[in-house]
């Protein structure tokens, strides 16, 4: 691990965002509101009721590039994971996006192709809107209600036929090989707007959109990391467990 | 335009003042630098990214054909030598030699050559980054949402082809996705 600097619960959290304001939609996604004080991490989260190693391992993940996320350590529930992705997709589905979908609209193109121009870019950004709102539904619907059925059977030791079962039609892998990356469309239109479009009259609008594009670019890369290298491996842990727990009941 | 940006490696400190007055002359250049020694020339290429490197023949030496060769293949910048005035033919890397004493107006004249040589060179760079009838061809099946297979057909090429055009169009243009090409192609049509 190389240039990283981590952040410890010691830390007060007004000097964690002032550190980087990237984290600071993070404190949303935990329901913290502004106006912290100068409480530290751990007083925060003691009194929201959070979890402070999975506090930690998010804005370690958001903070630091080459932070590689140590799952076995660190002690915090599927659950815990499952509710802070569900609230990232809200926030993506019902903000983030719209509120760039509301900026295409508003730029303006100067000549004949305006219409043409605008036209093709919101039917891109209404292809990707969708994307992104069918892969988060397939995780919503699917994935995350196997998962905490997955980590209920462990810690509850029941049902491991049930969940035996459930396991031969359905693993985790499943989900690990074919989750896919929805970054991409955005870099392609990263590239479209710098390089490509015809200039806009409203650069400050073109501008406002690319800073969004950037934010939420890197706000879906982190967020399929922890999807990938903290809740896969946890939740592969589990099935193995699992696993041996119902051949030895057989045996 | 951009400026043509240049650094000078030489141990006299007068002909290097006499150099950089020189090239401050000629419209549309840049000195980056000036060093008395090649002591970290690999890293100081990475970090100029210079479009001319001037440089006495005697630091030339302390680093190997091989690493200059690589960097000026990777960086894409001209060699200018100084020389005691003897000419050298085995320095095929050097593209012009300034000789001690010679005339400024000489050095002006070699200088303002190799740029003229080094923006041609750049436009045919830039060329080749522009997609070629045939990707362009492709490029468009892609945004009707054919298939490899049903573009190797229509275009009559094999799909070995067709898969090496698409990765030629992604390369030059910095779009992955088949919805952003369309985008793209749509932009771009018969304008
Ligand atoms: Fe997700
Ligand atoms: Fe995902």
């Amino acid at each position: 691990m190389q240039n990283v600097s981590l952040i410890t619960k010691k830390q007060e959290i007004a000097s964690l965002i002032l550190l980087n304001i990237e984290l600071l939609p993070l404190l949303r996604r935990f329901d913290i509101s502004l106006g912290v004080g100068d409480k530290t991490i751990h007083e925060i989260c003691k009194a929201k009721e959070i979890n402070v190693d999975f506090f930690l391992e998010i804005v370690n993940i958001f903070h630091n590039e080459n932070y590689f996320p140590a799952t076995k350590l660190k002690k915090f529930s599927i659950k815990e994971i499952v509710n802070f992705l569900k609230e990232s997709h809200i926030h993506y589905n019902e903000e983030i996006i719209p509120a760039i979908e509301e900026l295409i609209h508003k730029l303006v193109w100067a000549g004949d192709d305006h219409e043409r121009n605008l036209k093709i870019l919101k039917k891109f950004f209404d292809e990707y809107r969708k994307e992104v709102k069918a892969h988060t539904e397939q995780e919503e619907e699917t994935v995350y209600p196997y998962t905490v059925f997955i980590e209920n059977s462990c810690i509850e030791n029941k049902k491991i036929d049930e969940c035996y079962k459930k396991m031969k039609e359905y693993s985790i892998t499943n989900y690990a090989d074919e989750h896919n990356n929805i970054e991409e469309k955005l870099t392609d239109l990263k590239n479209i707007i710098i390089k490509y479009l015809p200039p806009s009259q409203n650069q400050d609008i073109a501008i406002k959109i690319l800073n969004k594009l950037y934010k939420l670019e890197k706000d879906l890369y982190h967020h399929a990391l922890i999807e990938e290298k903290i809740l896969v491996p946890k939740i592969l842990e589990m099935e193995n467990i699992l696993k041996e727990l119902n051949s030895s009941e057989k045996a | 335009m951009l400026n043509t940006i240049f650094i000078i490696f030489e141990k006299s400190y007068l002909i290097r003042q006499g150099l950089t007055s020189l090239v401050k002359e000629i419209q549309g250049t840049e000195i980056s630098g000036t060093y008395n020694s090649s002591d970290s020339f690999a890293s100081i290429i990475k970090n100029m990214n210079p479009d001319i490197v001037i440089m006495n023949k005697e630091l030339y030496s302390t680093i190997t054909q091989q690493t200059l060769k690589a960097l000026s293949l990777e960086y894409n910048f001209r060699l200018i030598a100084i020389t005691n005035g003897l000419k050298d033919s085995k320095d095929p890397i050097f593209c012009k030699q300034f000789f001690y004493g010679e005339e400024k107006l000489e050095i002006t004249k070699k200088i303002a050559d190799v740029i003229s040589q080094l923006s041609n060179n750049k436009k045919k760079v830039k060329d080749n980054n522009k997609i070629s009838g045939r990707e362009r061809a492709v490029l468009e099946c892609v945004a009707k949402g054919l298939t490899n297979k049903e573009i190797a057909e229509k275009l009559f090429i094999s799909a070995h082809t067709v898969i090496t055009h698409r990765k030629n169009i992604v390369k030059k243009l910095g779009i992955k996705t088949v919805s952003g090409l369309t985008v793209y192609a749509i932009l771009n049509k018969t304008r």
